[in-house]
């Protein structure tokens, strides 16, 4: 597959019940870029992880992920993509290197392969002394290295990174950081970042887009997304782009519960 | 690799992870003993047990064996196809995980997997109770060797694993259905009702035409087409060949179908699983919340004491917002009902009227309180039936919700008496119900309706509490199927033991000349103290291991 575009969705939408969890949804994102969805909770950010995923099928719209259709070429979307879930839920009766041969057979990455890059990974995340222990009694940050091992075990050529420093001490949330900058910028993959952490986004992120209540309303480098605003920092562009009256979240009253 | 065989071996590797560094050694000496109960120890022990036994019936054996033989494997084929629809929703309630969805499975895969990793716990439950079927079939026929013995254990493994996955296909199909069909979707409960009647129905209604057949040589003929003869047709051809002779399905028709058809169906379900299965998470559900769902609600918190109220009604709404719950608490109200309506048909005057009641052709027990003794029985059975589908609902969806409850001022021990509090709900409602239905249907008299509500709700409640002490020494933490089945069967075997000891003291203490109907509502009301007592302990040691849970 020659085609430059990693990801392009064209009026995407997924409905639920009458709820739109995504509306008319348009992406354009080059390969070797990393791509970050930011939003408040609830404005389908995950919903569109899955749909490009193809764990779900889109209520209308379409789009393709690596030249692959995302409705009619499900395998090869999904054997080209590494997904690290918001809620990441494991085989709590798994030890972590069992649970990450099991994901490493899951897409057919030879025997020999997958006991290098787990040692490697192991090593890297600083689980190489537990790594025989039942994963239910990992911490969840430790659970969330398990899971972001998982993610890379296939070597993808997309990531789809939900929250991927979530649960993360400051020294790990770095080697993730970095992890992910060396991914798109040595290996030439393509990451799609979501999360609600706007350092991340303004450090990791080339594009960024804003979503809420499924539409996306603003894209563009971080750059470009403050200045349309006129905001000084991401956060402020942020809070201006949801929250746009005047009287927005500064004005509250944050006691009147008592 | 396969996919499948992955997702089988991940399976089996987080069904045994307690004995994650042996595990090749767990099975091997599992597999070991289960043989070695199942080609000596068992049919030694059975050889020796069965002929002081079977004396009493010497030269009945014979006669009734072939319909012993059919009548059974056609129940377990039943209750197999049955057994998915019991857990309908409980799949897509759960869910299953990203990192499964995400990856290049398809629904075949995943569809195989759930049935392949069932196959090794089917095998040794063969092996268990296979020498027993086997001992008894060697009193008619004693030429039968070893491999006749291993024929017939494979014959039931067969028959089990075909019904399985029939059950696993219409349980699947009929899921898929609910979630892709909008308009079944948004009367979902009424399909549900209307589903578990059609399918208690049939139930017994296989029942019913298999005791017509019986007496009828040329629809027996033709009934010999229904799957679970093909299975049967073998082992009655081991035991004497001219069992089957007169039979459109002879032996080698019966061969082909019992291997071919079980083939060509798993071959299909896995070609065109997508048919029929789907594995898309699904959220509609959580969406919308019913606005009817107020006044019942209302009821019940007028119902519940000041001081529990608020977390009695928060397990109430997230019990009875499962689907998986719902499903469970219509088939057991369904099965119960149309157990007694069956009973009812097949009576022919109301049960006041009946004074002597036949057994069978060979036994007759003159009985002076058949209505209560009914109803005591009923409420035993119905009992089981709710308590076991209502206990293995889990009360902590995740250790987090415990977690929740721990650091609480109010403690963990609130979370398990309001559970039990709002089973209490569901049982008055549900008791009332059912005792009104049968008391209709019966033409009870006031004692009667008053012994069968207060049985059937005690029954019901010991069921319940002694599954809920389980899950507090071992929640189920909302998982799939694995802990389920452990719990299920080990209140089975409670029955059993407690059944067992309450005839071994009601019966040496019987006064000799006692009235039959007597006698077993004695043995009812041993057993029913004794359950309560066994209840009691697993109750107060599980919320003492659950107070200490880490």
């Amino acid at each position: 597959m020659l085609e430059k575009l990693a990801i392009k969705a064209q009026n995407l939408s997924k409905y639920y019940g009458k709820l739109c969890a995504v509306d008319s949804l348009n992406l354009k994102i080059p390969r070797g870029q990393t791509y970050g969805l930011l939003g408040p909770n609830g404005a389908g950010k995950t919903t569109t992880v899955r749909l490009l995923n193809s764990i779900i099928t889109p209520s209308s719209g379409d789009a393709e992920v690596l030249g692959y259709n995302i409705k009619s070429q499900k395998h090869q979307v999904k054997s080209n993509c590494g997904f690290l879930s918001e809620s990441p839920s494991l085989y709590e009766k798994l030890t972590a290197r069992e649970f990450l041969e099991f994901v490493g057979d899951l897409y057919s990455v030879p025997k020999s392969l997958i006991h290098k890059r787990i040692d490697e990974f192991l090593k890297m995340f600083d689980l190489e002394k537990r790594e025989n222990d039942l994963l239910e009694g990992y911490s969840r940050g430790m659970k969330q290295k398990v899971c972001l091992s998982a993610t890379l075990i296939h070597d993808p050529k997309i990531l789809f990174l939900d929250e991927p420093t979530a649960n993360l001490d400051p020294i790990s949330a770095r080697i993730v950081k970095n992890l992910i900058l060396d991914l798109v910028k040595r290996a030439n993959k393509t990451v799609f970042i979501c999360t609600h952490l706007l350092d991340i986004a303004k450090e990791l992120c080339d594009v960024i887009g804003i979503i809420n209540k499924g539409v996306l309303l603003i894209e563009g480098s971080p750059k470009e997304v403050m200045a349309s605003v006129n905001a000084n920092n991401l956060e402020d562009a942020y809070s201006k782009i949801l929250n746009p009256s005047p009287n927005g979240a500064s004005n509250k009253d944050y006691l009147s519960w008592r | 690799m396969s996919l499948w065989i992955i997702l089988v071996k991940n399976e089996l590797r987080i069904r045994t992870a307690k004995f994650k560094s042996h595990r090749k050694l767990f099975f091997i000496t599992i597999f070991a003993i289960f043989l070695f109960w199942a080609i000596y120890l068992g049919p030694v022990f059975f050889n020796a047990v069965f002929p002081d036994i079977l004396s009493a019936f010497s030269g009945v054996l014979e006669l009734v064996l072939h319909f012993v033989i059919e009548y059974f494997l056609m129940t377990v084929f039943i209750m197999f196809i049955l057994y998915p629809l019991f857990t309908l929703f409980r799949k897509s309630e759960i869910g299953i995980k990203d990192v499964i969805l995400s990856s290049p499975v398809k629904p075949g895969d995943i569809f195989l997997s759930e049935f392949f990793s069932q196959l090794p716990f089917i095998f040794l439950i063969v092996l268990a109770v296979g020498p027993a079927a086997a001992s008894l079939l060697s009193q008619v026929n004693p030429q039968l060797t070893i491999v006749h013995y291993f024929t017939i254990y494979l014959v039931i493994f067969l028959l089990m694993t075909f019904s399985l996955i029939i059950g696993t296909i219409l349980a699947n199909w009929i899921e898929f259905k609910f979630s892709s069909n909008k308009r079944i979707s948004s009367s979902s409960n009424s399909f549900l009702l209307l589903l578990s009647f059609i399918v208690i129905i049939s139930f017994y209604l296989f029942h019913y035409a298999f005791n017509l057949a019986y007496n009828d040589p040329v629809f027996k003929n033709w009934l010999s087409i229904f799957p679970s003869f093909w299975y049967s047709n073998i082992i009655l051809y081991i035991i004497n060949p001219t069992l089957i002779q007169s039979y459109i399905v002879n032996i080698w028709l019966s061969v082909i179908l019992a291997i071919g058809i079980p083939l060509m169906v798993f071959f299909f379900s896995y070609r065109k699983a997508e048919v029929f299965y789907s594995y898309e998470p699904q959220h509609e559900k959580n969406l919308i919340i019913k606005e009817r769902e107020g006044i019942f609600f209302k009821f019940i918190e007028k119902m519940t004491l000041k001081k529990y109220r608020i977390v009695v009604m928060v397990q109430f709404k997230n019990f009875l917002r499962k689907k998986e719950n719902v499903t469970k608490l219509i088939y057991s109200i369904a099965f119960t009902g149309i157990l007694g309506l069956f009973i009812f048909l097949s009576l022919d005057n109301p049960l006041t009227s009946i004074k002597d009641y036949l057994v069978g052709e060979l036994v007759s027990i003159p009985v002076e309180y058949f209505d209560i003794l009914v109803m005591s029985i009923f409420s035993w059975m119905g009992g089981l039936i709710f308590g076991m589908m209502m206990g293995i609902s889990s009360i902590f969806d995740s250790k987090d919700i415990l977690y929740l409850y721990k650091k609480s001022t109010k403690g963990v021990n609130t979370s398990i008496y309001s559970f039990l509090y709002l089973m209490t709900h569901l049982l008055l409602l549900y008791g009332i119900a059912l005792t009104i239905f049968f008391a209709i249907l019966f033409s009870l008299n006031f004692v009667v309706v008053g012994i069968f509500f207060s049985t059937y709700i005690i029954y019901c409640f010991i069921i319940v509490v002694q599954l809920v002490g389980l899950q507090c020494i071992r929640p189920l933490y909302g998982e799939r199927g694995k802990q389920i089945y452990f719990k299920i069967y080990f209140i089975g075997v409670l029955q059993v033991v407690s059944l067992l000891i309450s005839l071994f003291i009601t019966i040496p203490l019987f006064p000799i000349a006692i009235d039959y109907s007597l006698g077993f509502m004695y043995i009812l009301f041993t057993n029913m103290g004794i359950s309560a007592t066994i209840a009691s302990v697993m109750l107060l040691f599980g919320l003492f291991k659950l107070n200490r849970t880490d």
